[in-house]
């Protein structure tokens, strides 16, 4: 274990050290705690979510064989992929019965209030080309990913300020932040990033 | 305060509502049957609208909750 001015580096779950005392161990401990499960299921939603776009990348999403058919707003939409499964809802690719238009559709669970309200399955998205349907959707997820992110932030922040306003509640806020943003966007940012470098180096002529 | 940026559109919901009236996000799944990843994806489609906790979270006023649960709307 690693000691710097009396504090100990510990491995925060993130693949990198933190310095921080015993006080503020335990305040991170805490307040990570208390976002542990919304955290567990941002990490599979996003797991999900890479693993569709890298099915998508390999194989035309709508070239899968036709499978469950939802009727929304009176037409029969026929899915062709599903995209992503969630804790209570699961989310297609679909194409109408005259083969010309695509739908991404949420279903529910049946018995759902909201199902039972707002019918079993919901046009999220619709267009023509598959492929630029799949990457609008896949930025929509991403895009909630990230607000979900920064509500459980906004959840650690009260946890660590209500109960260890003591303890250098910022440091340890901003721990919890970059442990979630890492699971949501920092990928996103670093490949942005070798892109735009990659992209300088060959305007300058500079072998890669 | 939170010191994430603020990603999403600003929060019109009835926060006079007082806090026994507010829901967080994962009750409001809880109630609608549904997971909070969806709760914040009908946030940001519009069809519900949140409020803000004096902490920074997500809540939702039970009458905004109401109103996906109310049949033919």
């Amino acid at each position: 274990m690693l000691k710097r001015k009396g504090q100990i580096a510990e491995d925060i779950g993130n693949g990198s050290n933190a310095y921080f005392t015993h006080a503020e161990r335990a305040a991170y401990t805490t307040a990570f705690e208390a976002i542990k499960p919304e955290f567990e299921q941002l990490t599979r939603i996003k797991q999900r979510l890479d693993r569709f776009q890298r099915r998508s990348a390999e194989r035309p999403a709508d070239s899968f064989g036709m499978g469950v058919t939802f009727a929304v707003d009176g037409v029969e939409w026929q899915s062709r992929v599903r995209l992503l499964k969630l804790p209570a809802s699961e989310i297609f690719l679909c194409r109408d019965p005259s083969e010309i238009s695509l739908a991404v559709i949420q279903r529910f669970q049946a018995e759902s209030p909201y199902a039972k309200a707002n019918g079993n399955a919901e046009i999220l998205l619709r267009g023509d080309d598959a492929s630029q349907l799949v990457r609008e959707y896949a930025a929509e997820v991403r895009h909630t990913l990230r607000f979900m992110t920064s509500n459980l932030v906004a959840k650690a922040q009260r946890v660590a300020w209500e109960q260890f306003p003591e303890q250098n509640p910022g440091k340890v806020v901003r721990a919890i932040s970059k442990r979630c943003q890492q699971v949501v966007g920092i990928r996103e940012t670093v490949m942005g990033r070798e892109s735009v470098s990659l992209s300088t180096r060959q305007a300058q002529g500079i072998r890669v | 305060m939170n010191e994430e940026p603020n990603q999403i559109q600003p929060l019109r919901g009835d926060a006079s509502e007082p806090p026994e009236n507010q829901l967080t996000v994962n009750e409001a799944a809880q109630a609608l049957g549904v997971d909070s990843f969806t709760v914040f994806s009908l946030i940001q489609r519009d069809k519900v609208i949140p409020s803000r906790s004096s902490a920074g979270e997500i809540t939702l006023p039970v009458s905004e909750l109401a109103k996906l649960t109310e049949k033919g709307r």
